[in-house]
């Protein structure tokens, strides 16, 4: 070792390789870095997307305008409603729907018309990474 | 190696280079494994979910074992044959063994009614009185006025002239006749005398007389209530028809007009007539020309119609007959404005059998209404008969009385008051007593009474009928100082003849009357009896009973002569109201047991306060209504229905007949001024043992409170298996309303009961739920009952195997069986109906193959779905149906 450093002392060109390298190190590490941190965003929102799980337990047609939908998330990631359609018309909820891991509710519905007896009803619940939840539901 | 180190060594650019790519590497494979990762994880979830295969194979719920009886059963009705109450713990076959037994009680309601007395039918039908329902059968009373009066006329010269006829009133109360009463004079001597009684309750007073005198005149009174109006002179028969009985007198039936006809003693207009109008009085003399007769009408005889024809043509419909010198007879209808010849456009008979004596008759059935026309023919021992029924009258038909010693000279024709029934009377001139008896289609001659009356030129002898028919009296006249009788039955039942002594003398004029009303205690006929010799007039009466000569001159003891038939009795049709009598006699059949008991009940009410009702059930053993004691009920009733019954218990049977017949007569009286109506509502008459045989056993049966306490209990099941001998009847089961104190299916999913097939077990279960609490006690006892329909007249036999109760719980049990080679976890359980759903957090996990119960708090009363929900998002479904 002693023998490297006093040859590195001698040597009239030794600083200029060592910088060059130590910088090339700095830019190699970087650049990584960079890529390393895109890699973890993209890898995260694809694995969100592919985790999504809900199923629609139950459907209560209730007085005459009103339908709650019972739903429980199986998926691996948490949900969050963003738009429900009834026959391909969407319903606003009056308060966000979301459903953590495992976790389940009613979806209350206001139609703002009444349904028919016996009439087949679309619902499709559709959450804010784009899954759809959707079947048709006959009223009792 | 070295080469390369070396190269290396030497190369400026090889490190970073190396860096460079060794980091790419490395951010790939992150980035590829991550995907690949997650990818696998969500698909091996998605693999895993369609793996999973549960089901829900019921949703009920819970359940007490079954509970079997702890006692040997309670029997109502029949009988154990063999086992024990241990044999129906368990279906095994082993079973208990019942036996049906005809026992118990059953009713029966009347089938047919017969109103006694003048009781009228007003409305409802038999049918009405099956249930005590407030439906009636309703009746209206008549004047049952204690006893009936009468009257006489007659001639007499005892006192004031011969020239006034004569009247004493007999009082029915007293059975006596009361004093002579003098009505104005006729002006010459009284011949002949008929008279007649109004026949309208309104003005039931009012009686006629007509006398035919010497002097050939008719002279009519009227009797107002108060006295005597005379109508002197009203027609003239003449001096050589007033020889004989040659007019009439007869009442129309509903208006209340009188008719008087009579010869005018000519052979053109040979008869007038005239007609009496309440408030008017007398019309004048109208004329009816004789077109096929030509002689002098010499007797004339009228006959009221009740009536009683389908139609109302005959309300006022009178017959007329008559017999001229010629021995012509011919005969009109009059309907209350002219007269009918009934399409007869010749003489009946011209050769009648004598025209110097009555051998004419003619009576209406009372109730057919048919008018019959009989007279004697020259032949001897024919006589000739023609009946009327409003459309045509018959051609002339012979009555052959081959006894008969001679043609007839004079005849009677009396109608039975309530029925079609007749019977005629003849005296011939051979001095022989014949009847024969019309049944209400053919005669019936009856063998001779007596071959030597008294006389044949006046009628010794005469019959009448009982006023509640049936049943006659005929008196007659065959030696002197006695007076001659037998009773009658209907058709030809002729009691002994019998010969009281009756004054010294034979009795030329024998003349008998029927009471118009049947009144208990009543004189059923009242006679006059006019001696030879001495004119003495005296009185006979009969009460079904006893024959009483009341006295020898009663009437009379100074007629003077016998060759007239000078008097004449009537009773009067309507007494003053003063007592109403409803009566009605209902009858059925029962059953043919030999009865242990019987209970007989009658629900009435009237249409009047304070009636003074007797219910009684005829005793056959004895022949007659009880009047105390067993089938003896009194009361008073009012408005207000009452029922009122009788158990018998000592000789029931003596109320049925050999045909196990019975009847019930009900009497309503009261003493008032206005009739009142008798409405029945219910009568049963129910007698033990029933004809049917009957099992009907019960048992308790115990839901331990400890481990199933009352408030757990969501509802009850019986459940029976069990076989039969005997088909054709359902069997049941009933649990005992505590509240109600009685055995009961109300509320239970079915009361139809079980129709058994022959030879096998059957199954059958009743449910009970909203009503439950009803069937329970405090004790959490339930009592079953099970018995059969009550159809069967054999003994069925019956096999228990098994009878057992349960309670079925307020919490219900979800049975899941996961059919998946994968462990799942159950979630949720969703409970809905149509008007809830009902969500339960469920955290349970099935092994692969395993099935699980899982309790929930409850269910809905009615249809409802059940659905499990697993962490994976499968769901399995139940539907109650």
């Amino acid at each position: 070792m002693k023998l490297v450093f006093k040859r590195l002392l001698r040597d009239k060109r030794a600083i200029t390789p060592v910088l060059s390298s130590l910088l090339l190190t700095v830019v190699a590490v970087a650049a990584m870095a960079i890529a390393t941190s895109a890699t973890y965003m993209i890898t995260a929102n694809l694995k969100d997307n592919m985790s999504e799980r809900a199923i629609v337990e139950d459907v209560w047609f209730k007085d005459a305008t009103h339908i709650a939908v019972y739903v429980r998330n199986i998926g691996k990631v948490a949900i969050r409603v963003s738009g429900v359609y009834v026959n391909h018309t969407r319903v606003e909820l009056d308060v966000p729907f979301r459903l953590e891991l495992n976790k389940h509710g009613w979806l209350n519905l206001d139609l703002g018309y009444a349904w028919s007896s016996g009439e087949l009803y679309y619902i499709d619940i559709v959450t804010n990474r784009g899954t759809h939840i959707a079947s048709y539901y006959k009223a009792p | 190696m070295q080469a390369i180190t070396k190269r290396l060594k030497r190369g400026k650019r090889g490190i970073s280079t190396v860096i460079v790519v060794m980091l790419s590497l490395v951010l790939v494979v992150i980035i590829v494994s991550n995907v690949v990762l997650w990818n696998f994880q969500m698909n091996q979830l998605d693999i895993d979910r369609m793996q999973e295969t549960l089901s829900l194979t019921n949703v009920a719920r819970t359940t007490t074992p079954w509970l079997t009886a702890q006692n040997e059963f309670s029997i109502s009705a029949g009988k154990i044959l063999s086992g024990t109450y241990t044999d129906t713990k368990v279906s095994d076959g082993l079973h208990e063994t019942f036996r049906e037994e005809p026992q118990g009680s059953e009713g029966f309601n009347p089938s047919s009614y017969l109103t006694v007395g003048s009781t009228s039918y007003v409305s409802g039908s038999i049918t009405n009185l099956i249930s005590n329902d407030g439906v009636y059968m309703n009746f209206r009373s008549y004047s049952s006025t204690l006893q009936t009066d009468a009257f006489i006329a007659y001639r007499d010269n005892a006192t004031a002239t011969i020239d006034a006829p004569k009247e004493r009133t007999w009082t029915g109360a007293s059975t006596a006749w009361g004093s002579q009463d003098d009505l104005p004079t006729a002006g010459s001597p009284v011949r002949w005398v008929r008279v007649a009684y109004c026949p309208l309750e309104s003005r039931s007073y009012e009686k006629i007389v007509v006398t035919l005198s010497d002097d050939g005149y008719l002279d009519a009174y009227i009797w107002d209530g108060t006295t005597w109006t005379v109508t002197n002179d009203i027609a003239s028969p003449g001096t050589t028809a007033n020889a004989y009985k040659c007019f009439d007198v007869a009442y129309e039936k509903t208006s209340g007009r009188a008719l008087l006809v009579y010869s005018r003693g000519t052979t053109t207009n040979e008869i007038g007539y005239t007609i009496w109008t309440y408030g008017s009085g007398w019309g004048s003399e109208q004329l009816l020309d004789l077109p096929y007769t030509s002689g002098i009408v010499r007797w004339v005889s009228l006959a009221s119609c009740p009536g009683t024809r389908a139609d109302t043509g005959d309300d006022n419909e009178i017959a007329l007959m008559y017999l001229d010198a010629n021995v012509d007879v011919y005969g009109y209808t009059w309907n209350g404005s002219t007269w009918g010849n009934m399409s007869a456009t010749a003489v009946w008979d011209a050769t009648a059998a004598i025209a110097t004596e009555e051998c004419i008759a003619v009576e209406y059935e009372q109730t057919t209404g048919e008018a019959m026309f009989i007279w004697a023919d020259s032949t001897s021992t024919d006589f000739y008969y023609r009946t009327w029924n409003g459309a045509a009258l018959s051609s002339n038909t012979l009555l052959d009385i081959t006894t008969a010693g001679g043609v007839g000279n004079w005849v009677t024709l009396k109608a039975d008051p309530v029925s079609d029934d007749l019977l005629f009377m003849v005296v011939d001139a051979g001095s022989d007593l014949n009847t024969a008896y019309w049944d209400g289609s053919a005669w019936t001659a009856r063998a001779e009474h007596d071959a030597t009356v008294d006389t044949n030129a006046q009628r010794p002898a005469d019959f009448a009928w009982e006023p509640a028919g049936g049943k006659g009296l005929l008196v007659w006249g065959t030696t002197a100082g006695q007076i001659t009788y037998k009773t009658f039955t209907a058709p030809d039942t002729w009691g002994p003849q019998q010969n009281p002594t009756m004054g010294a003398n034979i009795h030329p004029w024998i003349q008998l009357r029927t009471n118009t009303r049947s009144i208990a205690g009543d004189t059923l006929i009242l006679g006059a009896v006019l001696e030879g010799t001495v004119f003495d007039l005296g009185a006979i009466r009969w009460d079904g009973t006893t024959f009483t000569i009341i006295g020898t001159n009663t009437i009379t003891a100074d007629t003077t002569v016998i060759t007239y038939e000078c008097f004449e009795i009537r009773f009067r049709i309507f007494e003053p109201p003063t007592q109403f009598t409803c009566e009605v006699e209902l009858s059925g059949t029962a059953n043919a047991q030999n009865w242990t008991q019987l209970e007989w009940t009658a629900d009435l009410a009237f249409t009047t306060p304070n009636v003074t009702t007797t219910i009684q059930l005829y005793n056959f053993a004895t022949s007659q209504y009880p009047t105390i004691g067993d089938g003896y009920m009194a009361d008073s009733i009012g408005q207000t229905d009452v029922t009122i019954n009788q158990t018998i218990t000592a000789n029931p049977t003596y109320f049925g007949d050999s045909g196990n017949k019975w009847k019930i007569k009900i009497t309503g009286t009261k003493t008032d001024t206005v009739p009142f109506e008798l409405k029945i509502d219910w009568v049963r008459f129910k007698v033990a043992p029933s004809d049917s045989c009957r099992l009907d056993i019960n048992n308790s049966f115990i839901i331990d409170p400890a481990t199933y306490p009352r408030s757990d209990i969501y509802g009850i099941e019986i459940r029976i298996r069990y076989n039969v001998t005997g088909n054709g009847e359902r069997w049941f089961l009933k649990a005992y309303n505590w509240a109600a104190a009685s055995f009961s299916d109300a509320g239970f999913n079915t009361t139809g009961g079980s129709q058994p097939a022959l030879g096998e077990w059957n199954e059958y279960a009743i449910t009970v739920t909203a009503q439950w609490s009803e069937y329970v006690n405090g004790e959490n006892v339930v009592r079953v009952e099970f018995f059969d329909e009550g159809l069967n007249t054999n003994q069925t036999v019956v096999g228990i195997d098994f009878l057992g109760v349960r309670a079925t719980m307020s919490d219900a049990q979800v049975e899941i069986k996961n059919s998946s080679p994968l462990t799942i976890h159950i979630v949720a359980i969703w409970i809905t109906d149509a008007t809830n759903h009902q969500h339960y957090s469920v955290d349970l996990f099935l092994n692969s193959g395993e099935s699980a119960e899982y309790a929930i708090e409850s269910l809905p009363q009615g249809a409802f779905v059940a659905k499990v929900v697993t962490e994976r998002g499968n769901t399995a479904v139940f539907s109650s149906g």
